[in-house]
């Protein structure tokens, strides 16, 4: 099933490290920052941004 | 190249392996392995390509110990085996688009990841649930089941966490919950200050039956979240 969504932070993870690599605390606070950032920046649907950009 | 298959009399035959067969054994098969699944969507060429690269990087990685350029080998091949081929129309093509209305510090935010984490002592699947590799062999019966959601509190250590999920390899989340459920950095940013975070937080395991999730369960738990005065929810997919 394929999915339209609102907003999405799309990160160049491999599969289930979405987030980021096992231990890489630098990265996975990255991707989180980006993604609560995404939350209240975003204007209209669908809003997609990669990281890194 | 062979493999052992059973023949009549219970004993394990060597049989001739295909190239296709190995690949696609990735899937689900002998060679069981969500991080390569995805072997089995490549034809052969492809297949033998991608695996050819991975191996070679694997070469230099042994003189190198640049890991990044391995996690970059095996992303690219996952990225090849999972892009379709051309244009895909969603099939749920609505994406209702709801401003957060309030300033991230006041928001009440919720996790959620569907990467099948839970309180090790509070197992969705019963005190004596299958191990992550015995659940590979369940993947059928979690694709037509309701999915299950975890309730996590807020203040978790994230050393009681684990996972289980028949579709990625979430030994991976048993070593790092926050690969896909990252409490500890929304912990963090709401000690800055930054965001505010609800009292609870929530993890299912999304290979599960997609139309029930959209016509019943997640609808459930978006009800059950409102009634949190939860005011928005990130969600991890795995």
């Amino acid at each position: 099933m394929q999915l339209q969504v609102p907003r999405a932070l799309v990160t160049a993870n491999l599969m289930g490290r979405t987030v980021g690599p096992v231990g890489d605390v630098a990265a996975q606070r990255r991707t989180v920052e980006a993604a609560v950032s995404l939350l209240a920046e975003a204007t209209q649907a669908p809003t997609i941004r990669e990281l890194p950009d | 190249m062979t493999h052992h298959a059973a023949d009549g009399e219970g004993e394990p035959a060597n049989e001739p392996m295909s190239f296709e067969d190995f690949r696609r054994s990735f899937y689900y098969g002998e060679h069981a392995d969500m991080q390569f699944k995805f072997l089995n969507n490549l034809d052969d060429a492809a297949a033998a390509e991608e695996l050819a690269r991975i191996l070679a990087t694997v070469g230099e990685v042994l003189d190198t110990g640049d890991l990044a350029a391995l996690r970059e080998a095996v992303y690219t091949a996952q990225l090849r085996g999972y892009t379709p081929e051309g244009p895909v129309e969603p099939t749920v093509d609505t994406a209702p688009f709801v401003p957060l209305g309030r300033p991230l510090a006041e928001a009440r935010l919720a996790l959620i990841t569907a990467g099948g984490v839970f309180v090790r002592d509070d197992d969705p699947m019963g005190p004596n649930g299958p191990t992550q590799a015995e659940t590979l062999g369940m993947i059928k019966d979690f694709l037509r089941s309701s999915a299950t959601l975890s309730e996590i509190p807020v203040a978790t250590p994230l050393s009681e966490l684990t996972a289980r999920h028949p579709g990625y390899d979430a030994t991976t989340a048993q070593r790092d919950p926050q690969t896909v459920f990252p409490l500890g950095h929304l912990r963090e940013l709401a000690d800055e200050g930054r965001i505010g975070l609800a009292d609870t937080h929530y993890a299912f395991t999304g290979a599960t039956s997609q139309r029930r999730l959209e016509k019943e369960t997640a609808p459930a738990w978006a009800e059950h979240m409102a009634a949190q005065e939860v005011d928005g929810a990130l969600l991890v997919a795995t």
